[in-house]
């Protein structure tokens, strides 16, 4: 009926929906992320309340229920198609949601990091006349992502296999794709999905330990 | 405030729903505009799955393709999860759902249901030469059918059945293997199934169906108040006197309802 390479085929394309979902969160929620963690941290209190409520809420609750608010709210609410119709519409709510979910947990990994930087380096900064912009870019940033490297990389992990939770709006990313053979009887795709998620993750753990060499020079 | 603004947005989806089912305006003439309608199925065989030559292909995809001719459509096929389908129709994600869809008494309360178009029953079957008269003439007798399956519910609720000895098999073709080979006296299976896997031309072909329980209709779900649901029913009626559905039963072992 099906072989074996067509079935591996079939789950090896399906993962390459994880992969996108994985890489276009990533690329949007690091700087999303950063914009909330300066926003909590705002001095400007109203900014920052909001921010803290905003992130409250995103992180208190399920990203599923969150995937399902987003794709099916503005249709229900009759606001229209904004994602618009077929496959791309349910991929762009999810990559959405992804996004939301994802910048709030790293916000609070950044302003952890941003901290976490002595003030007194800030205060040698302020001494040799740098703004407040300055000291950020030039002073803070970079230590600030030497720093938060171990706990980035545990989310990036966590990333790649959340990236599953997008069948929820029929996505159809590679446990879905199994699960259509397991509705025919066949178990053995739906396990070996995890080998694709092992494989993937090893090079994120190789590629993390890199990076945080090549930061090592960094020592404070 | 963000916190405010959430629960507006809870509470505004709550109140939505009924109000969209209620909507006035006419679900026909909102599909017409948009020139397509939106298809939402699981892959499930016969109804809608993808062929060894990688074709889109089932009964209900040949007779959605051929109703969509009739209404002036291009049909469009999404995947779906079947627990959230009837989110998907209320948030108009899909114009319906077209899956081999059991008609219920509560699901017609909910959502706009066409006539029964296909039957499926829970059937018995038993060699050719058996004697039998109703599901007491199994009394004492070897029953089997697939662990966890709506057969099994079958054999539990009926009186006749409850009397004869079960036995739960772990897929419905071994049951069928079963009363082939004399272990078993009778099997109750899907009518589909058992359209597909007995009579001539099988391995079983000295199997019969003797005997039909908790027969069931298939339906095609509209949003609530959908004038779509009677404009499919027509085209439904129309190809069924063209002959086609007739063709795609044959093609695809399954019984029409009408």
């Amino acid at each position: 009926m099906t072989n074996v390479s067509t079935i591996i085929g079939r789950l090896t394309d399906s993962f390459g929906l994880n992969l996108q979902l994985f890489g276009l969160t990533l690329l949007f929620s690091l700087p999303l992320g950063l914009v909330i963690a300066l926003c909590a941290m705002s001095r400007f209190r109203p900014l920052a309340l909001i921010t803290k409520g905003f992130v409250w809420v995103i992180r208190g609750t399920p990203l599923m229920l969150q995937v399902i608010i987003i794709f099916f709210a503005p249709g229900l609410l009759e606001l229209g198609a904004p994602w618009g119709s077929g496959a791309s519409a349910r991929f762009t709510a999810a990559t959405i949601a992804f996004i939301i979910n994802y910048a709030c947990y790293f916000s609070e990994i950044f302003r952890g990091g941003i901290q976490g930087v002595p003030l007194g380096q800030a205060e040698a900064g302020q001494v040799l006349g740098m703004t407040r912009s300055q000291i950020f870019f030039r002073v803070t940033l970079l230590q600030v992502i030497k720093r938060i490297l171990p706990a980035m990389s545990n989310e990036v992990i966590t990333l790649i296999k959340d990236t599953s939770l997008a069948r929820i709006i029929a996505i159809k990313e590679i446990i879905m794709m199994a699960q259509e053979y397991t509705a025919q009887g066949l178990i053995w795709p739906l396990f070996s999905t995890g080998i694709f998620f092992l494989v993937f993750v090893g090079l994120l753990t190789l590629l993390f330990a890199r990076m945080e060499k090549k930061l090592e020079y960094f020592r404070v | 405030m963000q916190r405010k603004l959430l629960s507006l947005l809870l509470a505004m989806m709550l109140l939505a729903a009924p109000v969209l089912s209620l909507s006035e305006d006419s679900d026909l003439h909102y599909v017409q505009s948009n020139g397509k309608l939106v298809i939402g199925y699981t892959v499930y065989a016969p109804m809608n799955y993808t062929d060894a030559d990688g074709n889109f292909t089932g009964f209900d995809t040949e007779l959605a393709i051929a109703v969509c001719e009739k209404l002036g459509l291009a049909p469009e096929f999404v995947e779906i999860v079947w627990e959230t389908k009837e989110i998907e129709l209320a948030a108009k994600t899909i114009d319906c759902i077209w899956n081999g869809l059991t008609i219920t008494d509560e699901r017609k309360a909910n959502m706009e249901i066409t006539m029964p178009y296909v039957k499926n029953a829970q059937v018995v079957v038993m060699k050719a030469d058996a004697a039998y008269e109703n599901t007491t003439s199994l009394e004492g007798k070897t029953v089997v059918a697939e662990a966890g399956s709506a057969g099994e519910t079958a054999v539990k609720d009926d009186p006749g059945l409850q009397k004869a000895e079960y036995i739960a098999k772990e897929v419905q073709t071994a049951c069928l293997m079963e009363v082939s080979a004399g272990t078993a006296d009778a099997a109750v299976l899907d009518l589909t199934l058992a359209n597909a896997m007995i009579g001539e031309g099988t391995d079983y072909a000295g199997l019969l169906i003797v005997d039909r329980l908790a027969v069931e209709d298939y339906g095609i779900a509209f949003r609530k108040g959908s004038d779509l649901a009677e404009a499919v029913n027509q085209a439904l009626m129309a190809l069924k006197e063209e002959g086609l559905m007739d063709q795609l039963a044959k093609e695809y072992g399954l019984d029409l309802a009408f």
